[in-house]
Parts: C-alpha cells; structure tokens; sequence
C-alpha cells in the first residue's frame, strides 16, 4: 500500500469509528471478493497463531512502486499468478509457495486448500494485480562470509528500509511489529556473548541472509542478494556498530 | 527513530485512543462469497505417456526428480520436490510403482553445518527425513510421513505394499561412549497407501544396525529386509513379518567388527540376485564386492575386489555377470558372477562420468550409470553398451544424481 492509500484506509478507519460512535447499531458494510483478498494479502490473522505479526504485506507490494520507499525481503506480487516458478524454482505451485510463507514465517499449523475462502479471494486479489510474469529472483546465499563496512550514515537509510517495520528503532525498538522481533543492536548481540565481536558481526549477516532458514530459526524471512546487496548490508552493519569503529551516528 | 516510524507511532496511538473512548461495536464487514473460477490451477504439465520403461532419478543437490523415458532415452521433465523453499531437503532415492501410479522419494536433509555461520553450527541439530509419495502422472506430492534423520536407501516391495527405509546414521554410529545398540538406527517400515497430505501413521521402526544404507527386499512381498549396515561391517536380516524379533547380523567376514568410526569392509549397498537366491554386497572400505547366500545367510566364499570403491552393482538377469561401478578410481567394471573375473572394464572420464554411482540394467540393452559428478553442478546419467561398454547416450539430469529407478508398463 502507498503512503497515500495509507492515508486514505486510516481516515476511513476514523470514519468508520465515527459512524460506530455516532449512534445506533454498527452498519455492515459488503465488499467484493476483491475487497477481502486486499485485506486478506495486509491481514495478520492469515494464521491461526495468536504470535503471529507478519502479514502477506509486511515482506511483499502488491501493487507496482508501492514499496513507500521500504527494501522488503519478498518479491513484489505483481504477476504473481502468472510466474511459472517461485523461490528460486524450488517451487512451480503457488498455493504451497503461499503455505510455505504461512507455515514458516507466521505459524500456520495448517496448510489453506483451493477451496479456503480466504485462499480464494487472496489468489483473485494477487491476480487481478498487473506485474510481470517473469520469475522473481531471489538468491540466497548458503555461505556466510563477512561483507567489508559500508558508510554508516548509508546504512541508517538501509536500516530505516529494511529493518524498522519489525524491529523499531535502533538501540530502543520503539515502534517494532512485535516483541518478538529482536531490538538491535543489543539484543541479538546478548544473545550470542559467547561469541567474538566478528563472529556476532556474522551472526547478523547470517541472519539477515538466510532468515529462519539453513538452520537458524525463529520467523524472519531471508534477505536475498537482490532484495539486499552487500554494499547495503556492510552499510548497515556499520550502523549497527558491529565493526569495533568510531561509534556510529546516532 | 525514523520519521515513518514517527508517523506509524502516533498514528497507532490516535487509533488505540479512539478505540477506547468508544464503547460500540466498529462497523461489520461482510464479504460477498467468491464465485470465480477455481484458484490457484495446477499448471504442471503432466509427464508425458511412455509406452516402455519409465526411469526417475532422484537429484541430492538440487531438490528435484528427472523423468526419463529409457527407451527413447530422452529426458521427460525435472520436476522440483521437497517441502523447503530454501533449505536443500535432498532427495535421497527414489521408489516407483507404475501399476498404482505412485513414486515415493526420501528427503534427507543434510547437516546444516554444511551452510551455515555462526549461530546454526553451534545447534548442530538434525532434521527428521521425510518420505513423500508423488503422484507419477506429474510427481504432485500427495502424501507423506515422518521417518529417522539421514534416510538412506528406500525400496518398495514388488508388489506395492511394503515401503522400507533405511537410516544412515553416521552421527548416531559414531557416537562415543554409548553401547552398541545406542548407535544402532533403524528401518522405517511404511504402508504407502496410508501416506496423505494430512499425516500419515506412524512407521514400523525396527532397530538393526549401526549406519545401515544399502536395502534389498525378498520377491514379491518384501518379507524379509537384507541390509549393508556400513557401521557394524555386517548384512542385516530382517523378518518384516515379525518386526519385534532382533534382526540377524552377520559379519561381512574376518575382522569384522563393530567399530563404526573404522569399518573393515564397510558395506554399502546390496543387490538380490533375480532368482532372489543370492545376495551381492558391496563393501567401500575393503573395495570389493561378496555374494552370500540368500536362504542360509552364509558366504558362499566368493570374494571379488574391485579395485576402486564399488557403489550400487546391478546383476545382469542370467545371473552371469555383476556389472560394478566404483569411484577412486571412477570406472564401471563387468565381472564373471561365479569367479569374478574381469570380463570387461572401462574407466570413466570425469568429463563423461565423474564418480559413478549406480548401475542399472534396462531393456534396452544398455547399461545405465548415475554419475554424481562434483556434487555442486548439474551431472548426467550415461546409457553404455553392455557388450563394448562404450557410451550411447549421456542425459542431463540434476546435482548430486544418487538413484536411478527404471520400470516397465504396467
């Protein structure tokens, strides 16, 4: 969703606790199945799981340059329909592509069939949205190796792209998707004290590339090589002070 | 913080205020049902018909399964497998029943030491192996079950009934201070028509030796379990029909031992004759190839070396001649099966067939030949002559190619 279209579904929110407040019995309001697939695509609740914070929205755009100026780990779902594979052809089948991100990334104890309604209207919304067809791609990178430092200041950007949404702000987390959601840096590096500093500096880049996958664990999804590059990678870990260098800006 | 942070902060808390001073109910969404076309549509095209025999060959390295039709020899598809997106689920063998139209695939997955940093290497913990049935018209995963960590070989009776599953457990094998029956992993045995997408009961598991790979079961119904348990230098036998009852292990030979960090003979896979009376193991620590007695267990004292390390040996259908593929060095050799003379050898270019893994007999006339290559980029199965050995085709498959299954019509 644009910032815009962000504005508008807030007022619509605000009018609609108006009207709530105003008097009289809540009105119910019909939408399409097109309607429900967009709420189903920004809905938590795709999932069973009361822990869970992801929606569809929060690692892919629906829509073309909606991305609001965010790096998001997912492709853009555009033509989505349309692609003959996904995850870098480790799959030809939408529907477990779809369960695939439900299962790892949001809890879901149970695969959705074709016949789900939800399933439905999320598979009608993804394809009446134009895109290419072609496949997305979405290296991940087995190997961890270390990436040089990069301009920290470049790395704030990156951090405010990539990383905010779910971890809040630097050092605090104010505003984070949810609690389970590590703040950074301190947190993650708690977490592995028994670690040297260049080995926590490669816990962060492990983590960032390969996700809850290759044996890590928890929910976050891997930053592919195109989602994320290493300049911008090494930028970030400046940021995130994790170079023993001048402390980073603030 | 940045400033859409900012913005997402208040905002959030002018909803959360708003929300609490009102005390009726928001407004209920109601969505009409969808009543468009069917969603999400298979498009995976349907393997083609083949009229003969029908080949699959299981990719380790790069999660897939190739289709072949071996008497046109000609590739058909290579079709993802697995459940993981992103981890390599390797596909370690595969199983195919063309009369019920059904494969069946075990996902080994590999150590995650093999990719990982910091943070997973120190878990070193290992994943359960699955095995998943495929629908053969396009290998649509449509059923599966949990087995052990580190499926190693996966057979199904002749007469479709029986699914059996060894694990090969170097881990477990080679774990210090523990007793023997500690390092033993078992034989996962499965009924295939019970695997579905919503679960599937719970295997047979049956103890029998420590790092047991190599499976071979009794014609047609798959009672009797024979087993190259490469940790404890022995062959299981097993009676599926009484799975309480303490499979027999008899030593590969003298100097056999249970000392699975250094096996003598290191048996690895075997091979029932196709009269089902004799039982070729393949050993790769001693480089050679057994035969024993199927009926009586014994050896019948014909041991033939095989110079390099013998992988998946084939007995052609006289039972006349082994046909022996080794790596180090790679080559295929055929041996006379009563006295193991060399009858015929080639060795193997790495730029044709690097590290050949299998031999399998089709109709055709040809002998086929898994070559792994480097593990990391695509490799090939090769079609040779039985008679000269030389090459007929060469087919490319995935990375790490580990099985090859051929079968007749129905």
């Amino acid at each position: 969703m644009s910032r815009g279209a962000n504005g508008v579904a807030v007022a619509a929110a605000l009018v609609g606790f108006g009207l709530a407040c105003g008097g009289g019995d809540a009105p119910s309001t019909f939408n399409t199945p097109l309607d429900h697939g967009r709420a189903v695509f920004r809905d938590p609740r795709v999932t069973e799981s009361t822990q869970n914070a992801f929606a569809c929205s929060t690692c892919h755009v629906a829509e073309p340059d909606t991305a609001d100026g965010r790096a998001l780990p997912g492709a853009p779902l555009g033509g989505v329909t349309k692609r003959p594979t996904y995850w870098a052809g480790q799959e030809d089948d939408l529907l477990r592509s779809v369960n695939a991100c439900r299962a790892r990334f949001m809890g879901a104890r149970d695969p959705w069939t074709r016949d789900d309604e939800e399933a439905k209207v999320l598979y009608a919304y993804l394809d009446s949205l134009p895109g290419s067809a072609a496949p997305a791609p979405f290296t991940v990178l087995q190997q961890v190796v270390d990436v040089p430092a990069g301009d920290p200041t470049r790395g704030a950007a990156v951090y405010a792209a990539a990383c905010e949404d779910c971890h809040g702000a630097r050092d605090a987390g104010f505003g984070r998707l949810t609690p389970r959601a590590p703040i950074l840096p301190w947190q993650t590096l708690a977490e592995h004290d028994y670690l040297t500093p260049d080995e926590q500096r490669l816990v962060f880049v492990e983590k960032v590339r390969h996700g809850v996958f290759l044996g890590y664990s928890g929910t976050m999804p891997p930053f592919s090589l195109e989602a994320l590059s290493d300049a911008d990678l090494g930028a970030l870990l400046a940021y995130l002070g994790l170079y023993r260098v001048a402390a980073p800006p603030r | 913080m940045s400033a859409r942070g900012l913005a997402r902060l208040v905002t959030l808390a002018g909803l959360g205020a708003l929300a609490s001073a009102c005390t009726r109910d928001a407004p209920a969404v109601v969505y009409e049902p969808y009543s468009g076309p069917p969603v999400f549509p298979e498009r995976r095209a349907p393997l083609p018909a083949v009229s003969g025999e029908l080949g699959l060959v299981s990719n380790a390295g790069s999660d897939t399964i190739t289709a072949i039709d071996v008497g046109r020899g000609e590739v058909l598809a290579t079709v993802p497998v697995g459940r993981d997106p992103v981890d390599l689920d390797g596909p370690h063998h595969v199983a195919l029943d063309r009369a019920r139209g059904f494969a069946y695939v075990a996902l080994s997955y590999p150590a995650t030491t093999a990719s990982s940093g910091p943070h997973a290497s120190h878990g070193g913990s290992v994943r359960l192996g699955v095995v998943q049935k495929l629908r053969l018209s396009d290998l649509r995963v449509v059923g599966e079950a949990r087995v052990d960590p580190n499926p190693g070989d996966i057979v199904l009776s002749d007469d479709g009934r029986r699914l059996v599953v060894t694990h090969f457990d170097l881990t477990k094998a080679t774990a210090k201070d523990v007793a023997p029956e500690s390092r033993r992993a078992t034989l996962a045995v499965l009924d295939p028509e019970a695997l579905t997408l919503t679960g599937a009961p719970e295997p047979v598991r049956i103890p029998v030796c420590a790092a047991p790979h190599g499976l071979a079961l009794s014609r047609p119904a798959g009672d009797v379990a024979y087993v190259a348990c490469y940790g404890d230098d022995a062959v299981a036998v097993v009676d599926l029909r009484e799975p309480s009852a303490a499979p027999v292990r008899v030593p590969l030979g003298p100097g056999a031992q249970s000392a699975p960090s250094a096996p003598v003979y290191g048996p690895y896979s075997v091979a029932l004759s196709p009269s089902g009376k004799e039982l070729l193991v393949a050993n790769l620590e001693s480089k050679d190839v057994r035969v024993f007695d199927a009926a009586t267990r014994a050896p019948t004292g014909r041991v033939f070396p095989t110079q390099g390390a013998p992988y998946f040996p084939v007995w052609s259908e006289d039972e006349a001649e082994l046909f022996v593929p080794t790596q180090a060095p790679d080559g295929v050799r055929v041996l006379d099966a009563r006295t193991g003379a060399v009858k015929r050898q080639r060795a193997l270019d790495a730029r044709e067939c690097a590290s050949p893994h299998e031999a399998v007999l089709a109709g055709d006339g040809a002998v086929w030949l898994v070559c792994e290559g480097d593990r990391k980029s695509p490799s090939v199965v090769l079609s040779i002559d039985r008679d000269t050995l030389a090459t007929r085709r060469s087919l490319a498959v995935g990375v790490y190619p580990d099985r090859l299954i051929v079968r007749g019509p129905k």
